[in-house]
């Protein structure tokens, strides 16, 4: 694969992931990883010190599934939508089987009242591999620019 | 907007602690009166972990109340805190978040301060060519930074403005100085920070904390899982003063057979779900006692959790009738071994804005809030579950641990 293809594959990879969130098509979020894989959602400046901990972390598809189970099943929250805008791509490095890649997101999140706003920013660090024909992240790190979390994170970023 | 007279003015319900006045979660008159009474009176509040500020001239930034205050590690190693105010005219002096420092320099006009809060240096002292400067007896001993007194144990720091706070121990009484000693017995590590804005008073997140009652019902993911239910054995304590509280559980004692649990009738408990990936809750027997879970707080806004092997510093800052600020510390010990660090960052996925037993509290703190808007007179919240008692109970059937922090803000607010 030529780089103008890796990128092209990678790309489409985050538009099709921001429209299953986005379209609250959560059974089909882990989809998009491998079932060994790695999906946390830390803050930059955790990120930054070497921190474990953040907001999500899952060690499996399995755990992405839990998630879900939990979201549909046991989570209480209002009605909410996300609005992923994911953009500026680079590709760090690029193989035949795998490529790491980082991209800028924001989210946008309303409320059923019609409030709306910016509700995260930040950056996705992706390792994703090209081996079962379609891509697939082995590791996704959503690192958020900012600490702190308005009410509560319910969904995936 | 037109305010009418609050508790201050009408007095506290004649029910007493069973009763809480909904004006306290949103008249500024009380918000006000909270700063001077309570978060400058007779009460420690939390500062920090010692290990976060390790060296000499490490700092960090946090508040007491709505007080901006800088803690820091002095040249002889003893921790230090003051407000974070400059003395020449008022601006922050330190701005990142912590660092290290041999003076805190202002960058407004230069005056600068010692790790013990002495102001050291003022720019242009002297004036420029004999003109100006401050004058001759400008006595800069009387103008250092506004210092906060401060204790530490276990690591942990806390600071007070008030001389007439006892001491940390005296405050907390030894069943609460028990608790922290079980907790903070070795070198602390952090592993992970974050902070959670919450849409609501401060004092609806405090109750929240301290309420057993809601734990298993409102999160349905608490109860499914087994991880606390009122069946099991736990206790609801609170001290002689009844302002600073815990609740604990131990999970190996359930036993749901004849209870609400079992027959289905309560929404909270949904048996049918199972984990795909069970190593979500994988955990080890960390304390003797058997406590799986245990909840603490010191009056007035810092709780300390324990759920199973996810340790962490809650520390609540009130940022104004209706908004608030839960800033969060995850920590292990420095001698936790990999594996052990892995559980407690699995299990962290259970606490916090984003946790699977937690995430409804940001929820439901916002939802009173919004709810006790427009109201006719002064109507006031029901806090009589286990009747009126404001004292320790081997079950956690009970508000009364809620009652317990009622009962500290009306000894300190004079309501
Ligand atoms: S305000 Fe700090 S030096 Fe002037
Ligand atoms: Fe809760």
């Amino acid at each position: 694969m030529d780089t103008v293809d890796i990128r092209h594959r990678v790309e489409q990879l985050q538009i099709d992931y921001a429209y299953c969130i986005d379209s609250g098509h959560f059974e089909d979020w882990p989809e998009f990883f491998t079932d060994e894989c790695v999906y946390q959602i830390i803050s930059r400046d955790s990120y930054e010190q070497g921190h474990e901990s953040g907001f999500y972390y899952c060690r499996s598809k399995n755990m992405l599934r839990d998630r879900v189970l939990a979201l549909r099943e046991t989570t209480i929250y209002e009605p909410q939508r996300y609005r992923h805008i994911i953009g500026g791509t680079r590709i760090l490095e690029s193989g035949e089987r795998r490529c790491r890649a980082e991209s800028n997101l924001i989210v946008v999140r309303t409320l059923q009242a019609g409030e709306m706003g910016i509700f995260a920013a930040g950056a996705y660090l992706d390792t994703i591999t090209f081996e079962s024909g379609t891509p697939k992240f082995i590791e996704k790190v959503v690192v958020t620019d900012s600490s702190q979390i308005d009410m509560l994170l319910a969904g995936p970023l | 907007m037109d305010r009418k007279p609050s508790a201050i003015e009408t007095g506290w319900p004649e029910e007493g602690l069973t009763r809480v006045p909904y004006d306290v979660f949103d008249s500024g008159e009380i918000f006000e009166r909270e700063q001077e009474r309570l978060f400058r009176g007779p009460t420690w509040n939390y500062l920090g972990l010692e290990c976060e500020i390790p060296r000499p001239g490490d700092y960090k930034l946090n508040f007491i109340g709505t007080t901006p205050i800088i803690v820091c590690r002095n040249g002889e190693g003893e921790v230090r805190a003051f407000v974070n105010r400059c003395a020449h005219r008022g601006s922050l002096l330190c701005f990142r978040n912590r660092g290290n420092e041999k003076l805190f320099t202002c960058v407004y006009h230069n005056w600068s301060f010692d790790l013990d809060g002495n102001l050291k240096g003022i720019a242009f002292r002297r004036g420029v060519n004999g003109q100006g400067g401050m004058p001759e007896d400008f006595d800069e001993e009387k103008h250092g930074l506004e210092a906060v007194r401060v204790t530490t144990r276990g690591g942990l720091v806390f600071g007070t403005f008030s001389d007439d706070t006892p001491d940390l121990e005296e405050y907390l009484g030894p069943q609460m100085t028990g608790f922290i000693d079980r907790m903070f017995n070795r070198p602390l590590r952090v592993m992970g920070h974050y902070s959670h804005r919450l849409r609501n008073n401060w004092k609806l997140v405090m109750e929240n904390v301290r309420d057993p009652y809601h734990a298993s019902i409102l999160h349905l993911f608490f109860g499914s899982f087994g991880l606390s239910r009122h069946t099991m054995e736990g206790a609801a304590l609170l001290d002689d003063s009844a302002w600073h509280h815990i609740v604990y559980t131990k999970r190996a004692t359930d036993d749901i057979s004849g209870s609400e649990y079992e027959d289905g009738k309560l929404k909270s408990m949904k048996s049918n779900l199972s984990l795909a990936d069970p190593t979500l809750l994988d955990e080890w027997q960390e304390f003797d006692d058997g406590i799986t879970n245990m909840v603490q707080t010191v009056f007035p806004t810092v709780t300390f959790q324990q759920i199973t092997n996810c340790l962490g510093v809650r520390h609540l800052v009130p940022k104004g009738p209706d908004e608030a600020e839960m800033i969060w510390t995850l920590f292990g010990y420095e001698d936790d071994e990999d594996w052990q660090r892995e559980i407690r960052r699995t299990q962290a996925n259970l606490v916090g804005p984003a946790g699977l037993i937690s995430l409804e509290d940001g929820a439901v703190t916002n939802f009173v809030q919004r709810a006790i808007r427009g109201r006719e007179g002064h109507e006031a919240s029901v806090v009589e579950f286990g009747g009126d008692a404001v004292e320790s109970s081997e079950n956690r059937v009970t508000e009364a641990t809620v009652r317990g922090f009622w009962k500290g803000y009306r000894d300190v607010m004079g309501l």
